[in-house]
Formats: C-alpha cells, structure tokens, sequence
C-alpha cells in the first residue's frame, strides 16, 4: 500500500464523513427540538437523491435546480408526514413517535422501489469526476467539493441554530414545550419547522451522496446508520461534535476496505459504534446519556 | 427470577384446553396449502410472542427478530445435519444460543439511550446475514441449505405438515403459557413499569437495565425455538426467508395487537396473515403497506386492538353504573 493510496482514502473517507455529519446534523435538529428519535432520517436523503435525479432526467444539465427541487420537496414531505403521523404522537411518549418513524422509513424505502425500479441508478456527477494533479497527488475535484460544502453547510446551521431567535426557541421547545408555549412560541410551528429543516439538510446530503454511491431503495440505511452513529459519537446535540464525529467515521470506513475482507466491510461501522458504547458511551462533546452499570 | 415466574398466581386450566381445541380443529385444515399456513401462522406466533416481551413489555425497540430467528433456524438445521444430534437437543441448543446473543445484544443497549439500541440490532441483522451469504462451506451461503432433516421424535417422525402440527401447537401454547406466567410475574410486571415511565420504575427500586436484558434472552429463546420450528417445517432454509419485512410484520403485530398483551398479539397475527394471503399478488410492496399500516395503526388506535377492546368495555361499565370514572387509565 503505497502512501498516494492511502492520502486519496482518507479524502474519500472525509468526503463522506461530511456528509455523514450533515444527517446526523439534521437528525439532531429533530431530535433536540422534538424528542423524536427519527429512524426515517436516511430515507430522506434517498427520497431527495431519487427526486433530484428525476429533475435531473426530465431537464439535464440543470443540477442547481434538481438539488434545490429534491430539498424542498423532502422538507415539505417531512413537515406533512410530521402533521399527519407524528403529532398526535407526543402526548404519547417517546417508543410510540419512534416506532411511527421506522414504519415511516420502510414506507419510503419500499415506496421509492414501487416508483422507481428495485435497480441500481446512475446520478450524473456535477463537479467533474476526472483526477486532478495537485501536489503530486491524484484528486477528484468532487471530493473536495462536497467536504467544503458540507463543512459551509455545518458552519451555516450552527450559527442558525445557536446563535439565532429560532435556534433558541427549538431548543426550548425541546426542554419544556408546555413553558415554551407561555412564553409566546409556537411550537407546533417549530415542530413542523424543524422536521422541515431536518428534511432539506437530509435530502442535500442524499443528493451529494448519490452520485458516489449511486442510488438504490436501500441507500436510506447507508446514509441513515452512519448518521446517527457520528451523532452518538460527537455526543447528541452537538454540532462540531457531529463533524468531527462523521469525519472519523468516514475514515476508519474508507481505511477498512483496504485493510479487511471487503466482502465483511459494511459491519465496520457497527463495530465502531460497539467500540463507542463501550469506551465513551456519551461522544467526545455529549451530556452524560450513559446509564453507568452494564447490568 | 427463573424461580419467580412459578410463584404468581394464574389459572392453568385453560392451556391444555387451548391445545385440546387446537388439536381437535386440526382436520379443519383439509388442504396441504390450509395447513401450511397454520402451521407458519403458529410458528411466527412464537415470534411474535417474543417481540411483544421486548417491546409490548420492556419497550425496548430492536429489529433483529428476523436475524435471530434466521440463528436459531441454521444453528437446529446444522446440528442435526452436520452432527447428526437429535431434534429436541438441537432445539434446546438453538433457544439457549439464541437467548444469549440476545442477551448480549441488550447488555450492550444498556450503554446509551435506549433508542440506540434499534441501532445495535440493526448492525446484529447485518452481521448475521453476511455470515450466513458468505460463509458457503457452512450455511450453504445465498443460494440457501438443501435437505434439512426432518424431526424424529422418539418413535415418530414428522415428514409431512399434517404431523408437523402436533409439534407446532404444543410449541405454541407453551409459549402462549410461559409469556402469560411473566405478564403476571414480577419480572414481567417490573419490564412493564420500566415502560411505562423507567424514572419512576427506578426509585420503585427495579433494576430497569437488569430486566431490559432478561427481556431480551426471554425473547431470544422465543426467537431461537420460533426459527428451529421454521427450519425443519420446510425442509430447506434460505437467508431471504428471514428478511426485514419479517421483523416488520411481526413488529406490527404487536402494534396491532397492542402494546403487551400476548393474547392480541396471536389474534392480530391471525387476521394480518389472512390479509396477507387475501392479496398474494401484491407481494412486491409489502414493506410500503406493512411501513404505513404503523403509521396508520399509531394515530387511530396506538394501544392497539387490546386497547380499543379495553376503552369500550370501560365505557359499558362506566354507563352501567353511577360513578364517573376517568377513561384513560394506563393500561398495561
């Protein structure tokens, strides 16, 4: 293994370890705001990848308006399905939204089959996929591409989310919905606002993601898992946290394909994950979620 | 613990004449197809028995139900074919071995929030599957395990449905038995409570971590006997025999039937395979009807069949008599 091999690795490892960061970014943003534990985050990025990539084909060449289309569609799909589905759910308790999530994301999974064909696509890649030399190492302008973007994208959120009117209120709502109401916040609105967000962020992160990985029904679980993992990692709720969370992610799973049986490689990222549990079970920036004893 | 599902109190007459009357239908089912279908029908109840102990009673959200039946239904088949082992130890292996993986699974939930766990048992799917596609010299790999031997027992051998039967319905009731003997238990009482509201479950004094893992070995052992019975009724096994639509049926059984009642659990596993099998062509999309039957089950009756029942003999008694009595009591 020679070192060039390596350094492209890592790149890609980061590439998608953004990505990874960006659902688990707007997995948080649902979760902090709402409580809900949302298992249908992945399948937003399918759904927005599979939409984009019918803008895509309706009008070719016009990737800024697919990537915008695929977005906005999926955060008004995840506000309705949030009005439908999930609010008559709070007063319920926490199991019943999270068991409503994940009949949520076998119904897109398996809705995105019935529209688009159980086969593998292609998704045309905008930022150019033909090597660059610089400093005598081979790149792919994509990558570069979408770890700045996603890093923007990061930057963008949590200046939203911790520094703004908005942000604040999300997270009071989180804390106590019943005083947040008092005070003067719609949180009703800030629930659908926030599944909202969650969809668009979701949904960009598909779209970029597509065009490596390609587009299948399934992608939802290989963009989902290793989203909320790199939330557990940095510690729920915090954003560089969840950056830094999907970056090392990212890279111990481009790293393990050239290390392990590639045949074995997709468990990789649940081992990490045990290896979290067991190490430091709140991430690197969490509160303390840990329940201390095994038994 | 083990000892302590004995001590509750609970009238044992009615199982044996459970059996008595399943056995006594049993030429109902004159078609090979009719029996068949029972006879699945039975074995998934074991399963979805033990879902409903990990969800229905401890509220733990897993989806390895479908991956753990797949070990019970491979470690039976292999031991009777690969060592020769007769039926009843190889059962018993593969309920125990399933049991403790299961509780492995729920020692390594009790690290974090117990959403999380949904997140290990997805990675316990994965990991079982890719043994099973990839190890070919032992499980056959994807293009499945041919002539798994039939079950001997003693003097009988069960070659075809008809005699199947006189396993399943046994397995089945006792099953039915033994998850009613822990509704009515402490264990079964203390997974509930920690359920319903772990903080309060905790100063109560339970141990709620201790009762999520035997939660999850009872259910394991459910899973382990479920999967064993699968394996020999068919005669071969296959890793698609055991995907992710079959932890969802069985998950939406239990949403069906309601949150920790066994008994709603069986029927709504009766009337879910009767529409299965009322709309065989649309088998493709499954996974779309049974996804968006949660959702819809979740806001019109999200304690399910149990529940509804409940409410509306609660509001007969409330119209009988006098006294005004609130109607939303937690159920358990």
């Amino acid at each position: 293994m020679n070192s060039t091999i390596l350094v492209q690795t890592i790149l890609s490892g980061l590439a998608a370890g953004g990505l990874y960061a960006l659902v688990a970014i707007s997995f948080g943003i649902v979760y902090r705001t709402t409580r809900v534990f949302n298992f249908a985050q992945g399948d937003f990025g399918a759904l927005g990848a599979y939409v984009a990539f019918s803008v895509l084909a309706a009008l070719p060449g016009h990737y800024w308006l697919a990537l915008v289309i695929g977005c906005l569609a999926v955060g008004i799909f995840a506000a309705a399905v949030e009005f439908v589905a999930i609010r008559p759910l709070y007063r319920l308790g926490e199991l019943y939204t999270f068991i409503t999530t994940i009949g949520l994301s076998f119904a897109i999974q398996s809705g995105i089959q019935q529209i688009w064909g159980p086969f593998v696509r292609v998704m045309p890649n905008p930022f150019g996929d033909r090597a660059v030399k610089v400093l005598g190492l081979r790149v792919v302008p994509d990558k570069i591409w979408i770890f700045s973007i996603a890093i923007l994208l990061t930057g963008v959120l949590f200046v939203f989310l911790a520094k703004t009117k908005y942000g604040t209120a999300m997270r009071a709502c989180a804390q106590d919905s019943r005083v947040a109401n008092l005070l003067g916040i719609k949180v009703g609105r800030m629930f659908s606002g926030a599944f909202f967000l969650s969809g668009m962020v979701g949904a960009f992160a598909g779209i970029l993601i597509a065009p490596i990985t390609y587009l299948q029904p399934t992608m939802g679980l290989q963009l989902g898992v290793p989203g909320y993992i790199a939330a557990l990692l940095g510690g729920l709720g915090s954003m560089p946290g969840a950056l830094i969370g999907g970056f090392i992610l990212g890279i111990v799973q481009a790293v393990s394909v050239l290390v392990i049986d590639p045949r074995y490689s997709p468990i990789v990222t649940y081992v990490v994950f045990v290896i979290v549990l067991l190490v430091r079970a709140r991430g690197l920036f969490g509160e303390e979620t840990v329940q201390g004893r095994l038994v | 613990m083990i000892q302590r599902l004995y001590a509750s109190t609970f009238s044992l007459a009615r199982y044996p004449l459970l059996l008595a009357a399943l056995l006594l239908i049993e030429p109902v089912f004159s078609s090979q197809y009719l029996i068949r279908i029972v006879n699945t029908m039975l074995i998934q109840a074991v399963a979805a028995l033990g879902v409903n102990v990990v969800l229905g009673f401890a509220g733990l959200v897993s989806i390895a139900h479908a991956a753990l039946m797949a070990l019970g239904a491979y470690t039976s088949a292999l031991l009777m074919l690969k060592l020769g082992m007769p039926f009843p130890i190889a059962f018993v292996t593969a309920c125990l071995f399933c049991g403790i993986v299961s509780g492995f699974v729920g020692l390594l939930g009790n690290r974090v929030e117990t959403n999380y766990l949904l997140v290990i048992t997805l990675g316990i799917h994965v990991a079982i599957f890719l043994v099973i596609v990839n190890e070919n010299w032992l499980t056959g790999g994807a293009s499945g395990l041919f002539n798994v031997p039939k079950v001997e027992i003693g003097p009988w051998r069960l070659a075809n449905d008809r005699s199947y039967y006189w396993l399943t319905a046994p397995v089945f009731v006792a099953a039915l038995y033994f998850a009613e003997r822990l509704r009515h238990s402490k264990p079964g009482r203390a997974m509930i409570a920690a359920r319903l509201h772990a903080p309060a479950a905790r100063m109560s004094g339970i141990n709620v971590n201790r009762y999520r893992v035997w939660a999850m070995v009872f259910a394991g052992v459910y899973f382990g006997a479920s999967g064993s019975l699968f394996a020999h009724l068919i005669g071969f096994l296959g890793p698609e025999d055991f995907s992710l639509s079959l932890t969802l049926l069985l998950t939406l059984t239990v949403v069906v039937g309601g949150l920790g009642s066994n008994v709603a659990a069986c029927v709504s596993l009766v009337i879910l395979t009767a529409i299965a099998e009322a709309f065989q062509q649309a088998a493709s999309s499954w996974l779309l009807f049974y996804g968006i039957l949660i959702m819809v089950v979740m806001v019109v009756a999200p304690r399910g069949m149990a529940g509804v029942a409940e409410s509306v003999v609660e509001r007969i008694k409330r119209a009988r008599s006098l006294v005004r009595r609130p109607l939303d009591r937690p159920s358990l």
